[in-house]
């Protein structure tokens, strides 16, 4: 189905979510390749990084239902070559509509864009929160490993969803290359996520009597391998992780914070409540990935991605803990 | 005070402080603190300071790279005495706000995170492997271990010396006695007992994990949850592995079945040893049976705590939380030959009916041991 259209001008890149870090990063990377004629930044609000050279500021709220049909238009008219999609939620919105709305109806118009405009290339952010945090659970999940999520985290199904949609994009294209790259706990002041909310607080909330083990991922080698993905042909999933794992109880107290041991039975039957009030930062939903391992394995990306993690889990811990001695926590990224 | 969007840097304030109400109300504090401080502070110097009150920074990298990043693998202890000094340092400052800042230091919980924190670790280790195992802790409970291998149950080991010292082995073990103390008895034997004194990684049951504590225990003396692909990674790095395929059927029989060996679950045990073409050696582990002897099994309360079973021993619900304390009953260990597979090859482990032979052959083995070795206990506590 792909046209080739890799013209000796250069490729160009649809960027979604780009006024998030990873997004912003990667279109300053793309707008310094020569590789690359144009990135088309698809956004609600124009992000800072949009304005620049070789960019163009392309306004679709994905979850609009005419959304699909602009898109398209928009892939058709920049001739767009690879479309990477960034526009996760990595942290559960209590608007749960709006979240489904977003992620996967949003996904669906975008792919739906990509398949009329036969866009050759689609890479998207996945987690390896989607195989779900289970005491069945082998200590390495490999890509060939179900994605099960867990029971009643609308978070967690739309991630599970959206690959869904994916998979089965790439079976009616089989043509057009599709990559997910499923991003292990990444963990850091700019990129939100409920790991990093977790750890960031004085005392941290734990399950009482369980002590999963834990990876980590710095977001520079999460940009390394979204940037391997683009320039590169990689059909498939891939596990982006770091080297080594920590329980969490270590990951913990090796920031010198405060473990609250709360007993689950405790947890799951207020914590709603709290969730809810937004007195405590995580749904119980989520509370299965601190009492289970969802521990995955990277040695594909390492072998086909050649991707190499640059940081440990255990320096991430501890370069994460550093520069929450300096700048506050919490801060949407900023420009 | 002219606060900066940064937040408080204690290092780049004018030398003079003003003289506030804070400064002199604990002068004495302040002069003793700040003689050791200085030389500390001149270490650290451009260390990122501490921010007291998540202020919203405006200039995009205020992230100074981490001053001298210490050669990564800095002992953790330390990382929690930085943050200490820090603070000192700053109370030396001997601003108002810093002086505030580290007077109320106990009231926060970063105070005591740390504190616990040091607790804590001086009992862990900071870097386990990637299956969980940690050398700290295991060098922690192994002497209590030791003592029941030792002088409470009088371990005897025979045929040691089968063990290979090297390279990928599977060791197939009976299973009993009501608690997973045979487990940690191999584990002590292997490892304090054989000349190369090799890691032993069990394989432990699904649902240990979904306990509280029991999971997390297990994980960090070394057990990993049996499954194929776990068993497979472990002995792909020529690890040694030890199982017991009776499983739950094993551990939760009665007393009077004492010493039968169960149906060793659907052979995976065998899969797995012909899929890495690693030897099995067959142990036979007497004693156990008796250090819990179950004599019923309160199968009404068992299911909704959860449990597996619930037992009824002669000690067990009417003494209370005594009655978990096991018998001391005698223990022989025996470790039969190694047993090769070279003949089979590895699509014979996808046939059921190799396998499921092959499986039953070595549990006739372990039978055999066993009754050998009740034989030659004689009696179980004496």
């Amino acid at each position: 189905m792909a046209k080739e259209r890799t013209s000796p001008a250069g490729r160009v890149v649809a960027v979604t979510g780009a006024s998030e870090y990873l997004g912003r990063r990667l279109v300053e990377y793309l707008r310094a390749h020569p590789d690359y004629r144009k990135v088309c930044v698809i956004d609600v609000r124009e992000p800072a990084c949009a304005s620049g050279p070789k960019t163009v500021f392309c306004p679709v709220d994905l979850t609009m239902p005419e959304a699909g049909r602009e898109l398209a238009g928009i892939f058709i008219k920049h001739k767009v070559d690879i479309l990477v999609h960034l526009a996760f939620l990595s942290h559960p919105l209590q608007d749960v509509s709006y979240a489904h709305e977003l992620q996967v109806i949003g996904t669906l118009h975008l792919l739906n864009g990509a398949s009329a405009a036969r866009v050759m290339k689609v890479i998207m952010l996945g987690d390896t929160k989607s195989y779900g945090a289970r005491p069945n659970n082998p200590n390495f999940l490999s890509e060939s490993d179900p994605l099960r999520g867990v029971s009643h985290s609308p978070l967690i199904s739309d991630l599970v969803e959206v690959e869904k949609q994916l998979a089965e994009f790439a079976r009616k294209h089989p043509r057009a290359i599709c990559t997910v790259l499923r991003m292990g706990n990444i963990l850091s002041r700019e990129v939100d996520g409920f790991i990093p909310r977790l750890l960031a607080g004085p005392t941290v909330p734990v399950v009482m009597g369980y002590d999963p083990l834990m990876q980590f991922l710095h977001h520079d080698d999460a940009l390394a391998a979204i940037k391997l993905a683009v320039v590169g042909d990689h059909p498939g999933a891939y596990n982006i992780t770091a080297e080594g794992v920590l329980p969490l109880s270590t990951a913990i107290r090796m920031g010198g914070r405060l473990c609250l041991p709360i007993p689950h039975c405790l947890w799951e039957r207020f914590g709603s409540l709290l969730w809810a009030f937004q007195v405590q930062d995580i749904p119980p939903s989520l509370l299965p990935y601190l009492r289970y391992l969802f521990v995955a394995d990277g040695e594909k990306a390492r072998r086909l991605l050649g991707f190499v993690p640059t940081h440990s889990s255990r320096e991430i811990l501890i370069e994460f803990y550093r520069q929450g001695r300096l700048q506050p926590t919490g801060l949407p990224s900023q420009e | 005070m002219n606060k900066s969007v940064l937040g408080r840097d204690p290092f780049s304030r004018p030398a003079s402080p003003s003289p506030g109400k804070g400064t002199r109300t604990r002068p004495a504090r302040k002069k003793r603190r700040r003689r050791p401080e200085k030389k500390a502070r001149a270490d650290r110097k451009a260390a990122p300071a501490r921010v007291q009150k998540p202020l919203v920074s405006e200039t995009p990298e205020p992230r100074e790279p981490k001053s001298k990043k210490p050669e990564s693998r800095e002992p953790e202890s330390r990382e929690i005495d930085r943050i200490e000094l820090l603070e000192t340092a700053a109370a030396a400052e001997g601003s108002f706000d810093n002086i505030l800042h580290s007077s109320t230091r106990f009231v926060r919980p970063s105070f005591y995170g740390k504190k616990l924190g040091h607790a804590y670790m001086r009992h862990h280790a900071e870097e386990v492997d990637p299956f969980g195992f940690d050398p700290v802790y295991w060098n922690r409970v192994s002497p209590f271990l030791e003592f029941l291998f030792d002088k409470y149950w009088r371990v005897k080991l025979q045929g040691i010396e089968n063990i290979p010292a090297q390279g990928r082995v599977l060791l197939v073990a009976n299973h009993s006695g009501t608690l997973p103390y045979d487990g940690a008895m191999l584990k002590v034997a292997i490892e304090e007992h054989h000349p190369s004194g090799r890691p032993v990684r069990f394989l432990v049951e699904d649902f240990v994990f979904h306990f509280p504590f029991l999971g997390a225990f297990m994980n960090r003396i070394g057990g990993v949850r049996a499954c194929q692909d776990n068993a497979r990674r472990l002995l792909e790095n020529e690890q040694l592995v030890a199982v017991f395929p009776e499983g739950i059927k094993g551990i939760g029989k009665l007393y009077r079945n004492r010493y039968k060996l169960q149906r060793f679950g659907r052979g995976g045990f065998l899969k797995l040893a012909l899929r890495t073409r690693s030897p099995i050696v067959p142990v036979s582990i007497v004693g156990a049976e008796e250090i819990h002897p179950m004599l019923a099994r309160m199968g009404f309360l068992a299911r909704p705590l959860g449990l597996p079973y619930l037992p009824v021993t002669p000690t067990f619900p009417w003494l209370g939380p005594l009655g978990a304390v096991p018998l001391p009953s005698k223990w022989l260990i025996s470790f039969g030959k190694p047993v090769n597979f070279d003949k089979y090859s590895a699509a014979d482990s996808d046939d059921p009916l190799i396998v499921m032979e092959l499986a039953e052959k070595i549990r006739a083995t372990i039978q055999r041991m066993t009754d050998k070795l009740i034989e030659e206990r004689g009696h179980a506590f004496i």
